[in-house]
């Protein structure tokens, strides 16, 4: 069953460049897809569709068979946008209290809201931080904070805009340690990354954009070693024999 | 839901309102005396944001300090910093910021339009703020004065100097619409393993 | 005052050591809007209250303070700019106003009646900010907010909710920003700005930089704000009244009204 639908989705901006051409694309649920490109090559553009924050030009979206357009509440809940700087999503003045954030926006009930925000906080290992503010975090773990108020709203999807940006090493692992965990519990998880080494072989499917299309779909593996002719990284370990993954 | 545009211009009034805060800790060395930048982010949030909602902003950091919320210097929590003797240059800056947003409202900022705003909206600020200190200190008018606003004014004209250039600057950026904006550039922030 | 917390980013502005701490204590327990009410009862009374009166609360606060953990010597170290200012007030008081004179200095008379009128002042003064400190250190500022809001709510015209959030914004944004311009005042210097004796100059190349970097910052802000659903109509903070909130509201009122009365 297909989670996320793009239909000949375009945009186009206000001052006329094109951010999405024409894009057709099915997700599945519970699989995990990674989507590859330069800068500028419409990758952020393609995840604010998902959720409404963008309207599209021409096309369709649809989250669980439902027209974004239809009901943008429901397509932001069920889609979590997790933003690329962690500063500029966090909103809370403690860390729970911006977990609070979205389930509070929900409408629910207060003792609801207790819940999740625990539940949340749990789930990512944040429990203990619970009333700090944000700003005395590291980067790994205000990165887990962001997740935790996205998954605080109960989404089917998270979506990461380049999860690995400017964080250290531990940091990265504890992004890619979520990921697995949140697959396994059966979300779908998009990521979009141009370093493509942290996810290449836990990734389903890897999908390469240039110019705001699709130029690659495929099983990671198999077409990493194409991706250096669309401004990403070409993995090191891509060199490695193809059967490594059995 | 709420609109994006009155949720955006909440977001900007809440960070004039920090700036604000903050201006009162941040000094920039500058000639001899350091000068301290409260009333530039005031005299900013007049220009840039426009009558409402610079005084929403401008409300937003008194209303918070008033209450509690740790936002006002020196550790004076609360209502006790608003009624002593430097309260009145709190409270002045609602009419200048208004001040200042009202006469540069619109398409039109001509240079003699914006300075004079902010002249008049300073000397709003020193007419709150002088005649507290008079009361509460009980000095003289000149002595008030003296005291509570000539060792600021070259301080303050070369705010007033500098307001302008960086309002220029800034009003493009703060008058183009998200989130259309170009979540493009927005990419360009720091990265990881960038070499080929 | 620009202390350094472990842990904390450089350049972070502390805007206050004295702010919330944790706590079970009853005052801690108290509701936020009783504590707004009787906090605004006793400094109403504490600006009429007499020498004797002022003398009885100001025990009673320090009292209270150095039992929340406050010590005289940080509070002293705080709020050392406005004792300054209140000692200003005070000798001023006492210079200026006609009356008995203590003792001279040179063609200036201390006068008695004019001690007496300036320790009172100051005395009153340093009394408010002393009860507006108890509020702060026993109140979390997301019970400062809801309770803001609750008070709101009844004017019309008065988006309480969106205060609430602007409320919330400002206390995250403070640390934010302090980061921010420390870094743009580093890349400045690092540029060598120093070098420029124009002051006009300097102050634009310094607040450009760095109030585009913040524009940006709350731009991305409300987009996120928006992807996670925001809407005023949002659930609040949970505010219970107890019974012995009520009876702390009645004996903090009654003493008020006893102040004011005598």
């Amino acid at each position: 069953m297909n989670i996320v639908e793009l239909e000949n989705l375009k945009h186009q901006f206000p001052d006329g460049t094109v951010g999405l051409d024409g894009i057709r694309l099915s997700i599945s649920k519970g699989s995990f897809v990674v989507i590859a490109g330069s800068n500028g090559s419409g990758k952020t553009t393609l995840l604010r569709h998902l959720n409404g924050l963008l309207n599209p030009t021409a096309g369709i979206v649809r989250i669980d068979g439902m027209p974004v357009s239809a009901d943008v509440r429901r397509a932001r809940r069920k889609v979590g946008l997790v933003f690329q700087e962690p500063d500029s999503q966090i909103v809370g003045e403690t860390v729970a209290s911006d977990v609070a954030f979205g389930p509070q926006n929900l409408r629910l009930d207060p003792a609801e809201v207790d819940r999740r925000v625990s539940a949340a906080l749990e789930s990512v290992g944040l429990k203990a931080l619970a009333d700090k503010p944000p700003h005395l975090l590291s980067g790994g773990e205000k990165r887990r904070l962001a997740l935790a108020g996205i998954l605080a709203m109960g989404p089917s999807v998270v979506a990461f805009d380049e999860p690995f940006a400017s964080l250290d090493d531990t940091g990265v692992r504890s992004i890619v340690a979520e990921i697995c965990r949140l697959k396994n519990d059966g979300y779908t998880v998009i990521v979009t990354t141009h370093d493509l080494e942290p996810v290449l072989f836990i990734a389903d499917r890897l999908i390469v954009m240039q110019a705001g299309r699709i130029v690659r779909d495929g099983f990671p593996v198999q077409i990493a070693n194409e991706v250096g002719d669309f401004g990403v990284r070409k993995p090191c370990t891509c060199g490695w024999p193809a059967n490594r993954r059995e | 839901m709420t609109d994006s545009h009155s949720l955006r211009m909440s977001v900007f009034a809440a960070l004039f309102a920090a700036l604000t805060a903050m201006g009162a800790f941040i000094a920039v060395p500058i000639g001899p005396v350091p000068i301290v930048l409260q009333n530039l982010f005031v005299m900013l949030a007049g220009l840039l944001l426009g009558p409402r909602w610079g005084l929403a902003s401008v409300g937003i950091y008194l209303l918070a300090g008033f209450c509690g919320l740790p936002v006002f210097a020196g550790g004076q929590a609360g209502i006790g910093r608003l009624i002593g003797p430097t309260g009145g240059y709190l409270i002045g800056y609602l009419p200048a910021v208004y001040i200042i947003g009202r006469m540069t409202r619109g398409s039109d900022h001509r240079l003699l339009r914006e300075a004079g705003a902010m002249v008049l909206g300073t000397l709003l600020l020193y007419a709150c703020g002088v005649s507290w200190l008079k009361v509460v200190t009980g000095l003289s008018w000149t002595k008030a004065l003296a005291v509570g606003m000539l060792p600021f004014l070259i301080g303050d004209a070369l705010k007033i100097a500098a307001a302008i250039p960086i309002a220029r600057s800034l009003r493009p950026v703060m008058q183009t619409e998200v989130p259309a904006a170009d979540p493009m550039r927005m990419e360009t922030a720091g990265r990881t393993g960038s070499t080929p | 005052m620009h202390m350094r917390v472990a842990g904390e980013p450089a350049g972070v502005i502390r805007m206050s050591p004295i702010s919330y701490r944790l706590g079970t204590g009853a005052l801690h327990a108290l509701d936020a809007r009783f504590k707004f009410v009787i906090l605004i009862v006793l400094s109403l009374s504490v600006v009429k209250a007499g020498a004797l009166h002022l003398a009885l609360l100001a025990c009673g606060q320090i009292a209270l303070l150095s039992f929340l953990g406050c010590s005289f010597k940080s509070l002293t170290t705080e709020l050392r700019y406005l004792l300054v200012l209140l000692l200003l007030v005070f000798l001023v008081r006492a210079f200026t106003m006609p009356g008995e004179a203590v003792f001279r200095l040179y063609w200036l008379s201390f006068s008695r009646q004019g001690a007496a009128a300036g320790a009172l002042i100051a005395a009153r003064m340093l009394l408010v900010v002393l009860l507006g400190t108890t509020l702060v250190i026993t109140t979390r500022p997301a019970e400062i907010k809801a309770a803001v809001e609750w008070f709101l709510k009844p004017f019309p015209g008065l988006p309480a909710a969106r205060i609430g959030t602007m409320f919330g914004l400002l206390l995250r944004l403070i640390p934010l920003l302090s980061v921010q311009f420390a870094e743009t005042m580093d890349a400045q210097r690092a540029r060598g700005v120093e070098n420029r004796i124009n002051p006009v100059y300097r102050l634009t190349w310094l607040a450009i930089p760095f109030l585009r970097r913040s524009f940006s910052a709350a731009d991305r802000l409300s987009i996120a704000m928006e992807a996670r659903c925001y809407t005023d109509d949002r659930t609040g903070h949970r505010l219970t009244a107890t019974r012995r909130d009520w009876l702390v509201l009645a004996v903090g009122i009654v003493y008020g009204i006893f102040v004011l009365a005598t």
